[in-house]
Parts: structure tokens; sequence; C-alpha cells
């Protein structure tokens, strides 16, 4: 992987959980990625804000109080109005409902809202190397 | 290493070691609330209180959760756990959601309102069932307010442990909101009740914070709180990875307790391990069996504990009754003399020397608590391990040793001149692996069943 990808990890207002985005930072910082993490709880326009200072190839959105669905629809939703980074694929993960798994139905409207992709469940993070390929080798090619 | 039994009772007083004084009551008008009397009550008889972390969004769930908890044949306490919305002072999307019938992690007492909440408690709460509020509010002037109102006297949290895991919210602001929070809790000429606060600093992050650090926080919580008089705490210790270190923690715990606040009404409250939780069905067992035997074997007052489902998703009420069931039973199995109340000395020594030292270092920093409190997490003398919140240095660093121990590997500035870093070779590569290691340790050690 190249060294100059960016990438802005956040997590939707009300989740105070960032076990989580320590580990993500570290794994992503070793598949070469520059990490912002933005913390615990932090309000969408301070997700937007940030990002639109990082100017990142890649927004990961992680979370696991179970309030994801809820507000992971509202912050994609903001991503994409924003003028700076509505082009930025953004991908979300974590717990994302109290119920243990999303229902199709839901995980449809988290993508259809502007997520690229929804890693959930035990899989989720022995998934996510190959996303990480994937898009890296899109990345390239876009800035070539 | 030597390993010695000490005993744990009542009227021995070792070390100093000795059980909450009586709180005399300021003119004779002060009396019990729900909470404080049926902690002195099961606390004669010498039977352990098991609770849970109950919330749900719908108030009838909430109603039928805190039912069956009631009708259990155990000493129990209910719990009404707040949502995350409400956590955060979004009270907008608390009430959209209940609008929408979302499921939310908790129940959002400021949307449902005074009303319909006082109504839900009276019903239930007695003498013989009290309830706490359980609600991680970094500012809790306002549900604390409200939950008075409906008639709960017990809450938990403080301006550290429910602002620096729990949000972003400055320090400085949590201080005074916690500040004011605790004058409403403290009897007053209208109201002499004693209300209970417990301190939430035995669990910071859930997971990976040595055990002194949670010892000195517990310590200044409490002081604050009784600062703007309140007159009955709980000081919290959750399981470690090892259960000597445990015993070690907990024994200390009560020894720097007696020490500094031999004044107001205290216990100690113990909860099943709060981290990354064992999936498998046996090991989430081993590990509630494990920490009710602990707490009893300590003689903590009170356990909260953690359901099966804890790693995927809210448990169901039925899964709530099971854990407390069963963490009854062997919590209060007296006939159990094989798990015996053993602390390791050397670290309990060890334990008590960085404690010590850190709340004296705090207290000795300025004339005001917390002011002291600020200069001390600016300075790095308390610090929390991987707390990403901006008042915390982040510069400490624990891992787990070979014997199972959480160790610190960087001290940062803390001001220990006596101390041991952790004696596992750490790998300065693959930093998400390791971290992760750590974080599922317990649940390695309870779901592989080849020990
Ligand atoms: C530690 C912990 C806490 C600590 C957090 C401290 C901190 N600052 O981080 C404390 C005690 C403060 C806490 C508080 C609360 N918690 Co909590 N907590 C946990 C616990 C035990 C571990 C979480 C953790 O540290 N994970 C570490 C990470 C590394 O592991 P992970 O979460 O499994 O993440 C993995 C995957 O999900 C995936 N992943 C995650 N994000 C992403 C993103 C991408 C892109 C990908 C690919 C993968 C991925 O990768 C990770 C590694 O495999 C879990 C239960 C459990 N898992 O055992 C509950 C849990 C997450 N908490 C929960 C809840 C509800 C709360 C509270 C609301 C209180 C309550 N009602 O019980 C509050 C939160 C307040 C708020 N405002 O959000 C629930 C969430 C319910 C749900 N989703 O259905 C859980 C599941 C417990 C439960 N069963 O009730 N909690």
């Amino acid at each position: 992987m190249s060294g100059n990808k960016k990438v802005t990890i956040t997590t939707i207002p009300s989740d105070a959980h960032t076990w989580n985005l320590v580990y993500i930072q570290l794994f992503l910082e070793e598949y070469g990625f520059l990490a912002q993490n933005i913390g615990s709880c932090p309000p969408y326009d301070l997700t937007i804000r940030k990002c639109c200072e990082h100017q990142p190839d890649l927004i990961v959105v992680s979370t696991v109080n179970g309030h994801g669905y809820i507000e992971g629809l509202e912050l994609v939703k903001r991503i994409k109005q924003s003028d700076f980074v509505n082009n930025v694929p953004v991908i979300i993960g974590g717990k994302l409902t109290t119920k243990g798994r999303l229902t199709r139905e839901e995980k449809e409207n988290l993508l259809k809202e502007g997520y690229s992709e929804v890693f959930e469940g035990n899989s989720a993070i022995g998934d996510f190397p190959e996303y990480l390929e994937i898009i890296n080798g899109v990345l390239n090619k876009r800035t070539a | 290493m030597a390993f010695l039994t000490r005993e744990l009772h009542e009227h021995k007083h070792k070390n100093g070691v000795s059980m909450p004084c009586q709180v005399s009551s300021q003119k004779g008008t002060s009396k019990g609330s729900n909470f404080f009397n049926y902690i002195k009550k099961c606390k004669s008889n010498k039977s352990i209180i098991v609770q849970p972390r109950m919330g749900f969004t719908c108030a009838g769930k909430m109603k039928a959760g805190l039912e069956a908890v009631k009708k259990l044949n155990a000493n129990t306490i209910g719990t009404i756990t707040l949502d995350a919305f409400t956590r955060q002072g979004d009270y907008k999307s608390s009430k959209k959601a209940i609008e929408k019938n979302q499921e939310l992690n908790g129940y959002p007492i400021i949307s449902h309102g005074i009303t319909k909440t006082k109504l839900l408690v009276s019903k239930i709460q007695s003498e013989e069932f009290p309830i706490q509020m359980r609600h991680g509010t970094p500012l809790p002037l306002n549900v604390i307010d409200v939950a008075l109102k409906a008639g709960i006297d017990a809450t938990e949290g403080g301006p550290i442990s429910y602002c620096m895991p729990y949000s972003r919210v400055p320090l400085a602001e949590a201080l005074k909101n916690w500040a004011e929070a605790c004058k409403r809790l403290a009897p007053c000429r209208n109201n002499g009740e004693i209300k209970h606060l417990e301190s939430f600093a035995g669990c910071m992050l859930g997971q990976l914070c040595p055990p002194s650090m949670l010892i000195a926080l517990n310590i200044l919580e409490c002081l604050f709180f009784k600062q703007y008089g309140v007159k009955s705490v709980s000081l919290s210790h959750t399981q470690l990875n090892n259960r000597k270190q445990d015993f070690s923690a907990i024994y200390i715990l009560r020894k720097c307790a007696a020490e500094f606040l031999p004044d107001i009404d205290w216990h100690v409250v113990f909860y099943t391990f709060m981290g990354l939780f064992p999936e498998t069905t046996v090991g989430t067992f081993k590990i509630l069996l494990d920490s009710a035997q602990i707490a009893s074997r300590a003689k903590c007052e009170r356990i909260i504990v953690k359901a099966p489902m804890e790693a995927h998703r809210i448990p169901t009420i039925d899964e709530n009754i099971a854990a407390l069931e069963l963490a009854s039973l062997v919590g209060n199995d007296k006939t159990d003399y094989i798990h015996q109340f053993i602390i390791d000395e050397e670290e309990a020594d060890q334990i008590y020397y960085e404690a010590k030292t850190l709340i004296d270092s705090v207290l000795n920093s300025s004339g005001n608590l917390n002011e002291s409190i600020l200069i001390a997490f600016e300075k790095g003398i308390l610090d929390v391990p991987y707390c990403l919140h901006h008042d915390n240095l982040n510069k400490v660093r624990c891992s787990i040793s070979r014997e199972g121990y959480l160790k610190w590997e960087n001290i940062g500035n803390l001001p220990f001149s006596k101390f041991t870093l952790c004696n596992r070779k750490t790998n300065k590569y693959l930093l998400a692996e390791r971290l992760l290691s750590m974080l599922q340790y317990n649940r390695y050690k309870y779901d592989c069943t080849a020990v």
C-alpha cells in the first residue's frame, strides 16, 4: 500500500466507545494510511469540519453503542451534502443496532443513503483488508 | 511470591481496614433512603445484593424488567439505565426515537418525563426493592433532577468517570455541573433523606486501566461528592484479568476508603468484567461465576452483573434474570470453602503505594480539590491509558503481565519513584493485533475450555 492515503476515523454523535476507534486507527495505520481519529461523541458538524481539514481519501465510521443505524443515516446524509467531501467514500462498521444484526432493509437503507460498504458481525474485521486492497486500487487509479 | 490469606471480617481492624461507619444525622432529622437502608440491612444479613445494568426504551418494557428483577428470590436492586441520546443531552433524538418506535440502548428518562417515570417507580420501588438510575452523563444535572423528582434516591457516576470515558465535554465543565448535582443529593433542611451516589471510577474505559489508578480516582470522586454534602457513597471495582490482583485491589480500595472517608457511609460495589466479553455460552457463564465468587469472597456488598449476550447486543429481560440468579446463587453460597480470599502481599503493597502517591499528589497540589484534579490531569499526575479525551494526557500505557496482572508499561508523568514495569516483552510492530489481544485476554481465557 502506498503511504500517503489519508483516512478519517469517526463515530456517531451519541457513541462514547473509543477502544474500537483506537483499534481501527492502528489497523489502518498498519495498512499505510495516515489516520485522523476524531474521538468519541463528535457532533455531525465536527466530523464534517475535521474531514474538510484533513481531506481524507476514505471516511470510516465505527460505532458499537446500538444507535449506529439511526445516526449513521443522518451522518452520511450530511457528508454527502457537504461541498468539500461529498466525493469521498464513506464506510460504516461495528454493532449498528441494539438487536445484534441489521435487517436486510436497514442495511440497504444505509447503502442507499451513501455508504459504500457496511461491515458488521464477527467477520467484519476479517473482511476489511480485502476492501482496503480494492479501495486502494480505486484510489490509485483516481490519482493516476 | 508470597501469597497470604487475610480475612476481611467486619470487626478485625487490620491495617486500618474498617467497615463503613454509621452516619450520624446532623440534627437527628436525617433518615436513610430506600437504597441506603437496604444496603445496611443486607450487610447485616451478610448477603450480597445483585443488580442488573438494565434499561429499555419503552416504559412498559422497563416496568416489566424491574418487576421481573423484583420478583427474583434474591437480594436485588432495580436499575434504570439511560440511553446514549439522553446521556449526551440530545433529548430531541430520544423523543423522535420514541415516536418512531425505534429501539434505543436505554430508558430515555427526560423524554418520558417526571410524571410517567414517577408512576413507573412508585408502583415498583419499596423498602425491599430500591431503584438506582445509571446514566453515563458528563453533565448530569438535568437527569438527576428528573430522577429525584420521580422518586429515585440513588444514582452513580462522577465528574471524572462520567466525563473522560463518556464524552468530549471539558473536565472543568463536568466538575461544575457535577458539583451542582451533588448538592441535590445532599440531605438538606427541607429533605433530610440520605441519598446515595456511587463512583464509577472503578470501571474507567471498562478495561486495561491499572488498579492503583482506579482506586485513586474512586477516592478523589468520593471526596468530591463528600465536599458537596453527599453522605452515602459506594466505591467501585471491576473484574480485572486475575483473581489475586482483584482481591489485592479490593483490599487496598477498602483500606484507602477507611483512610480517606472515615466520616461518611460507604460500601464497595463489584462489576462483572466490563471489557470485551466472552462469546461462548460456557465462557459467559464462567466469567460471571468467577466475578460472583470474587465479589462475595472479598465481601463486596453489591455486584453488578453482565448477561450472556453482552458481546453482541442489549440483553433481554430473561437473560438479565438468568445472570442475576446465577450471581446470587454463587455469591451467597456459604458452603464454598475452596475459593478463598487470597491476596498477593507484594502486589497489594505496590497498589497501595501507587494509589496513595496519586491521591496525595493530587490533594497536595492546591487547596481546592476541583482545581487539583484539573491540574493533575494537565500535568499527567492522573492519566488514563488509551483515553482519547482532550483533557487526558494519554501518555501512560499498561499491559498484561505473564501472571495476568495489569501493569504499567510506560508511567508517563505519574509521580512514582518505586515501580516495576510489565514483565511481558512488547512487540513494537503489529500494534493493532497486540492491542486487540490485550482487549480480548478475558475472552480467550474464558471461551477456551482448555485451562
Ligand atoms: C468497553 C465497553 C464500554 C465502555 C467503553 C469505554 C470506552 N470509552 O471505550 C463503557 C463502560 C464506558 C461503555 C459504555 C456504554 N456501553 Co458499552 N460496551 C463495552 C464493551 C464491553 C466492549 C466494547 C469495546 O471496547 N470494543 C472493542 C472493539 C475493538 O471491539 P468491538 O467493539 O467488538 O469491535 C470489533 C468489531 O465490531 C469491528 N468493528 C468495529 N467498528 C468497525 C468499523 C469497521 C469499518 C470495521 C470493518 C469493523 C469494525 O472490529 C472490532 C474488532 O473486531 C461492549 C460489549 C462487548 N463487545 O463485549 C459494550 C457495548 C458495546 N456497550 C453497549 C452499551 C449499550 C453501552 C452504553 C449505552 C451503556 C448501556 N446502556 O449499557 C454506554 C455507552 C454510552 C454512549 N454514550 O455511547 C452495548 C451496545 C449494544 C448494541 N450495540 O446492541 C454493548 C454491546 C454491551 C451490551 N451487550 O449491552 N461500554
